[in-house]
């Protein structure tokens, strides 16, 4: 996957959480056992400052989509299968204090959509 | 001529911050941009993407719909930014992509021509930086630090906005209309609020250092201009940080009193910062 890393650590060196003592995902392609997977920001400054043009945010998704996510990202999976989105949003609960702000109801996209959409 | 455009509020500006999605509704107002909300809208799909792969159809979902109402797409959080645009990109370079997406579209009736537009608020008042000003009556009495959103402006090649190592565009639609923009070491770098779904320490530690040195340097407010950013640092923030209570406002929050609407008005309800505007 890092076949043509160059292994000239321009991504672990800007990495501003490495700059900050927290060990982040960027190890990867210098380190064969990183377990630091997780740790990223999601700031793209490691992909934009690659000069082998490396797509290493997309590597670490693939590498992640492959191991055991925090349970938080199963807790995002089950609101978006019933709401749409990653946090609870009833229009019920909601639509009353949006109408009176002057913002548009909210209407959620039905949950067979949603299914469709992730069916794997 | 009144432009019609779909406000994408995404996740945590729908459930968490209306303030952000109805203030940044008013600003495009005295530009003379209606916005709307999707109906049926839905997340994103960045924070699926390391999880399952299917994400993609969601930000492709999210962008059919819009080209079916035939309005362009204005985003708020740095991270449906740059999720749509992304899957714009790659459709645009493959068109297999594209191909593959539609297919499952057609399951739930929709069809993705990847015509429509999606930009960041800031893109949009960028556009239009001139008229904005030209709105804005009065200069608000507050000592302000800019919080960039990233993902809006990474990665370069494809956001395409603004400079991505130094962003101005916050600066240059806040520095006429606040009496001062605090300049400080990490304003160019992600606020780390993606962290606090998987590395909650490391997150803290980043907005630590940040409002330690804010609060040295006698920040009044903290403006953001992405939920994200808004949700560690100030919603999360007496979790991590001691020290004196640093407000945030999202950015169309002070162009509107700016403008002249009053706190109600843009749901400005922190007792400090209505006591800093109250003069104006």
């Amino acid at each position: 996957m890092f076949e043509t890393c160059l292994k000239c650590a321009l991504c672990y060196e800007n990495c501003y959480l490495e700059k900050m003592g927290i060990a982040s995902f960027v190890r990867l392609p210098l380190e064969e056992d990183a377990t630091n997977l997780w740790t990223c920001s999601n700031c793209w400054t490691c992909q934009d400052i690659c000069p082998a043009e490396l797509p290493l945010m997309e590597l670490k998704c693939k590498i992640q989509q492959t191991i055991e996510p925090p349970s938080i990202y199963a807790a995002s999976l089950a609101n978006i299968l019933v709401y749409g989105y990653c946090l609870p949003v009833d229009p019920d609960d909601i639509n009353s204090f949006r109408i009176d702000d002057g913002l548009d109801p909210l209407t959620l996209a039905p949950s067979a959509t949603i299914a469709a959409l992730l069916q794997k | 001529m009144t432009i019609e455009k779909a406000l994408f509020a995404g996740c945590l500006v729908t459930a968490r911050f209306p303030e952000y999605e109805l203030s940044s509704k008013r600003v495009l107002e005295a530009l003379d941009i209606k916005t709307h909300t999707l109906p049926e809208a839905m997340c994103c799909g960045q924070v699926l993407q390391g999880t399952n792969p299917n994400w993609i159809y969601m930000a492709a979902y999210n962008l059919a719909l819009a080209e079916q109402h035939d309005m362009d797409l204005v985003t708020l959080c740095g991270g449906c930014t740059n999720t749509l645009k992304r899957v714009q990109y790659m459709c645009r370079q493959n068109p297999e992509k594209l191909e593959g997406i539609n297919q499952v579209l057609g399951k739930v009736g929709l069809h993705f021509n990847n015509t429509v537009r999606t930009q960041h608020l800031l893109e949009v008042l960028h556009e239009h930086t001139n008229e904005i000003l030209a709105c804005c009556e009065k200069v608000i009495p507050i000592k302000a630090a800019v919080m960039n959103p990233c993902q809006v402006f990474r990665p370069a090649a494809i956001m395409q906005f603004d400079d991505a190592e130094h962003p101005r565009v916050m600066e240059e639609l806040l520095g006429p209309v606040v009496r001062e923009i605090i300049p400080y070491s990490f304003q160019d770098r992600c606020c780390g609020a993606s962290l606090t779904m998987s590395n909650l320490a490391a997150a803290y530690k980043i907005g630590r250092t940040r409002l330690e040195e804010l609060e040295r340097k006698d920040t009044d407010v903290i403006i953001t201009a992405c939920g994200n950013c808004q949700l560690l640092l100030d919603r999360k923030q007496s979790a991590y940080f001691n020290g004196r209570k640093i407000p945030c406002l999202f950015l169309p929050q002070v162009l509107g009193l700016a403008i002249g609407f009053n706190p109600e008005e843009l749901m400005i309800n922190d007792s400090g910062i209505r006591s800093l505007v109250s003069s104006v």
